[in-house]
């Protein structure tokens, strides 16, 4: 029997003990004295949201195959949790044999997002492990980050001792071959890194230096030494029928947020949408068999036990088989009460099919994410979408007996004017129209249309990262526009508007494009007290303001100022594939308010191709077409 | 086909609530590949019913749910099939088959049958602790102020308590036993459970449970030593099995076929 590390008496005094406990059905047990390398995997927020990312059970199950590793995970204690591991000088531990993370060999942390960065510091403390990577000695882990933040990891650059670039199916033996030569060379954590720079896709922060000019931009970005090289190419994995895939993946016991089968048909995404950072750093899209995706969903499914399957990808209407795959989900599983969750679907005659043989339809909602309200405004982001798509598969789905509509837009967008905030209020009431166009006996009581806005905020390695992000009281103007827009409409007793937090957007801003000199502010933030800042209720503005004051960091700087093309941006060294000539070609485009057609249509050369994969090595027609071109260049709603 | 499956929550698992114990279950359910019946509509559940929750920290050899399943299965397969699927401190002990319910008949589930339960506790500091579970079963009656969902009432603990025995350097002690229970101390240990369940010295106690009159184990604590004008030591928490009434005798529930 696993001992616990905390005592029943903190365990009974924090809300859900299970968190910290483990011993979940088909985690990873093994005698660790029999492994030479211990890797303990964080997710660097409360275990509920943590437990329900994909990324991490792939890595962990990729990694536990490996005979001479054993893989185990950590998650934040929760506020609760924090308080008595500080006040009692407990350690943080793994979940599976309960072991300090201090103890581990690597400690890895994935970035999902910016406002996790505090709880990264958070558990580097918790643990024992010195919160600089340059403060570390040969007895602390080596501390590991990746995930789509490490495409700018600048901000955090310090407290990494190397992030790995890219997709981790794909290099991480590697590493561990490198780690365990070293050692029994007797060579030092110095020698491991300096190494670790020549694999393909690991960056060592500590091997590259920045200056700045006067006014805070970037003078000189690069290696210290002639060996490390100047770029590093993100890994990617270029044939996802043949890589890591966790047929067993661990059971929580705790509700998690996603409690399901999770199933990633594809990778990539041949939109181009150009506020979109998926999109562009995931490139170049790359399918996955559908008789591999059924065989993988029958064997996750049997080893779970989990009553729902859901379909992962940026846009599964492009997923060439998906009826196929749908179809068969359906039909093999509706007998044994497993639900199909529908990912983010175009809505036409087939979808709204599938959806009634899955939903409710008197409970269920459709959903559109026409992100802005003017096409002028669609044509800039390069969001295909037309207000003819969205009036006409909302008619489809009135007639199907739907009546509630969920609209994503974002306020804020390069060149906004007060047309496009006004185009949102008029496309719903043009949605809430439609509606009473079918006839009365065939309505389903009300229609009910909820808008929904966020605050666009431009991120590295898109056509976006050079703008200047909206400043806030502008941003809060659109908002009440919006807000008094939809007020005087004929049915805005019909349409519902929600927004979100505009300060945390703000500060999400300043880390997407971010450089070294935030290092300080954030961990001053965090000595301050600021930890979970994705949680609205613990986000504390008013500390982080002051903070930025006191080192300069302003947000003119970060976020408001247009940069100028030739300016060298915190994260130019990293390769992506998709090159910043393109990605500039596409703000140029942006600006003109042209769309440029998506992968399948024509090729628009970003630079992906090097890679020789995916949609870049699909068969094309005389004109440049993809054979596997579906004639749809509407977008995905979702 | 009614089936009755008694399991034990141990190590880590006892700090599982009972909303995800019966989380889990549903999901080992899948795993075993149990032809399980399905309550009809858009949201579909099994047909599942848990019996008497555990307070968290608690560890139980004697936990249990009724299930259906839409064809038979042998008691043994059951058995086997389930516990290949458990995890690590989760494991069935017994199977029972149920007689089917009689057209019209109320449909009494292992939560409703419930009248008793019998627990080990073993506790840190044991000097003081046999009088004062003589002193307190000695007396005829003991009413304290229970809370309810609404207020409060009273509550005749001397009453709610059975049997009482002691576990001590190995050897047990009986301190008074009315004789509802169909088991003494030194059954439940000896012959259906063992005694190395039990590493420390402990009190065994036959309580009343279930909707009728429940006296959670820790309530019992609390009224022997504020009787005996002592602090309650350290403790945890063992249940031993679940009873209902059978011929005037509590008994285990799995040996109530209905």
């Amino acid at each position: 029997m696993r001992k616990l590390f905390l005592s029943d008496e903190i365990l009974l005094s924090v809300e859900k003990p299970a968190r910290y406990t483990g011993g979940e059905v088909n985690m990873a047990v093994k005698d660790p004295a029999a492994c030479d390398i211990r890797f303990c995997m964080c997710f660097p927020d409360v275990y509920e949201v943590g437990m329900s990312h994909l990324g991490i059970q792939i890595l962990y199950d990729m990694f536990n195959r490996r005979s001479d590793t054993y893989c185990e995970r950590v998650y934040s204690p929760w506020v609760d949790l924090d308080k008595i591991m500080r006040e009692k000088h407990i350690p943080l531990f793994s979940l599976e044999t309960q072991t300090p993370i201090k103890e581990f060999d690597f400690l890895g942390i994935t970035l999902q997002y910016e406002m996790c960065y505090t709880n990264i510091l958070q558990v580097l403390d918790l643990s024992g492990i010195p919160l600089r990577s340059k403060d570390r000695g040969e007895d602390d882990p080596i501390v590991v980050g990746g995930g789509p933040c490490s495409y700018n990891p600048e901000p955090i650059a310090d407290f990494f001792d190397f992030f790995f670039i890219g997709e981790g199916e794909n290099g991480y033996d590697e590493v561990l071959d490198l780690y365990k030569e070293n050692r029994a060379n007797g060579g030092t954590r110095k020698d491991f890194l300096r190494k670790l720079s020549h694999i393909p896709g690991m960056y060592v922060p500590s091997l590259y230096e920045v200056s700045y000019n006067d006014d805070g931009t970037i003078a000189k970005f690069g290696p210290i030494y002639d060996d490390v090289p100047e770029k590093v190419e993100k890994r990617v994995a270029t044939d996802l029928n043949d890589t890591y895939y966790p047929e067993k993946p661990v059971v929580p016991f705790l509700q998690v947020i996603q409690d399901r089968v999770t199933l990633e048909i594809q990778r990539g995404c041949i939109r181009g949408c150009r506020f979109c950072q998926a999109g562009m750093i995931y490139r170049p899209i790359r399918a996955r068999d559908v008789n591999w995706l059924k065989k993988t969903a029958d064997k996750m499914l049997k080893s779970t036990g989990h009553e729902e399957i859901t379909l992962s990808s940026l846009s599964s209407s492009d997923y060439a088989d998906l009826q196929e795959l749908v179809c068969h989900l359906i039909d093999t599983y509706q007998g044994e009460c497993i639900n199909v969750a529908l990912p983010s679907l175009r809505i036409d005659a087939f979808s709204l099919d599938v959806m009634s043989k899955v939903q409710d339809v008197n409970k269920s909602s459709i959903t559109f994410a026409p992100e802005a309200g003017t096409q002028r405004m669609r044509n800039v982001i390069n969001k295909g979408l037309t207000t003819e798509d969205i009036l006409g598969g909302a008619a489809t789905a009135f007639e199907g007996g739907w009546n509630k509509v969920k609209l994503y837009f974002m306020l804020g967008l390069p060149t906004e004017t007060e047309e496009d905030t006004k185009g949102i209020a008029e496309l719903a009431e043009q949605i809430t129209e439609e509606y009473y166009k079918i006839p009365k006996d065939k309505r389903h009581g009300k229609v009910s249309v909820t808008v929904s806005t966020s605050y666009f905020i431009p991120k590295p390695f898109t056509p976006f990262q050079w703008v200047g992000m909206a400043p806030k009281e502008e941003f809060l103007n659109h908002q009440r526009l919006l807000k008094a827009t939809i007020q005087q409409q004929l049915n805005h007793k019909s349409i519902s508007y929600q927004w979100h937090d505009s300060d945390t957007s703000v500060m999400e801003g300043i880390f997407a494009r971010g450089d070294r000199k935030l290092c300080d502010v954030i961990e001053e933030a965090y000595k301050r007290g600021c930890i979970y800042d994705a949680w609205t209720e613990h986000f504390r503005y008013d500390v982080w303001q002051e903070i930025m004051q006191k080192h300069g960091i302003t947000i003119e700087f970060y976020n408001l100022r247009e940069r100028k093309k030739d300016e060298i941006l915190p994260w130019d060294f990293i390769d992506i594939g998709v090159t910043k000539k393109f990605l500039y070609r596409e703000y140029e485009r942006a600006q003109r308010e042209e769309i440029t057609p998506n992968c399948r249509r024509r090729c628009s050369g970003c630079g992906a191709a090097k890679f020789g994969c995916g949609v870049c090595t699909e068969p094309r027609d005389e004109f440049g077409t993809s054979l596997l071109y579906d004639g749809k260049d509407t977008g995905v709603n979702g | 086909m009614r089936v009755r499956v008694r399991f034990s929550k141990t190590g880590s698992s006892r700090f599982l609530g009972h909303l995800d114990i019966m989380r889990y279950f549903q999901k080992a359910f899948r795993r075993a590949e149990l032809p399980l019946a399905f309550s009809v509509g858009y949201h579909p559940h099994t047909l599942l019913s848990f019996a008497q929750p555990l307070s968290l920290s608690y560890t139980s050899c004697g936990e249990y749910f009724d299930m259906e399943l839409k064809e038979p299965v042998d008691a043994g397969e059951i058995y086997k099939r389930l516990n290949s699927v458990m995890c690590e401190d989760i494991s069935v002990n017994r199977v029972t088959i149920l007689p089917d319910y009689k057209p019209n008949a109320k449909k009494i589930t292992g939560m409703a049958l419930i009248t008793g339960a019998a627990y080990t506790v073993s506790l840190a500091e044991m000097s003081g602790v046999k009088e004062a579970l003589q002193n307190f079963y000695a007396q005829k009656s003991y009413v304290i102020e229970k809370k309810t969902k609404t207020g409060t009432r009273d509550c005749d603990l001397r009453a709610g308590v059975h049997a009482l025995a002691l576990y001590q350097d190995g050897k047990i002690t009986e301190i008074g036993n009315n004789g509802m229970f169909s088991y003494t101390g030194q059954d439940m240990l000896s012959a259906m459970y063992g005694a190395n369940l039990i590493a420390d010295d402990a009190v065994i106690v036959f309580l009343d449970a279930g909707s009728e009159q429940n006296i959670p184990a820790e309530l019992f604590l609390q009224g022997v030593f504020t009787f005996a004008g002592l602090d309650v030591p350290k403790h945890t928490v063992h249940r031993m099995d679940l009873f209902g009434d059978l011929n005037e005798k509590k008994v285990p529930l799995w040996m109530i076929e209905s």
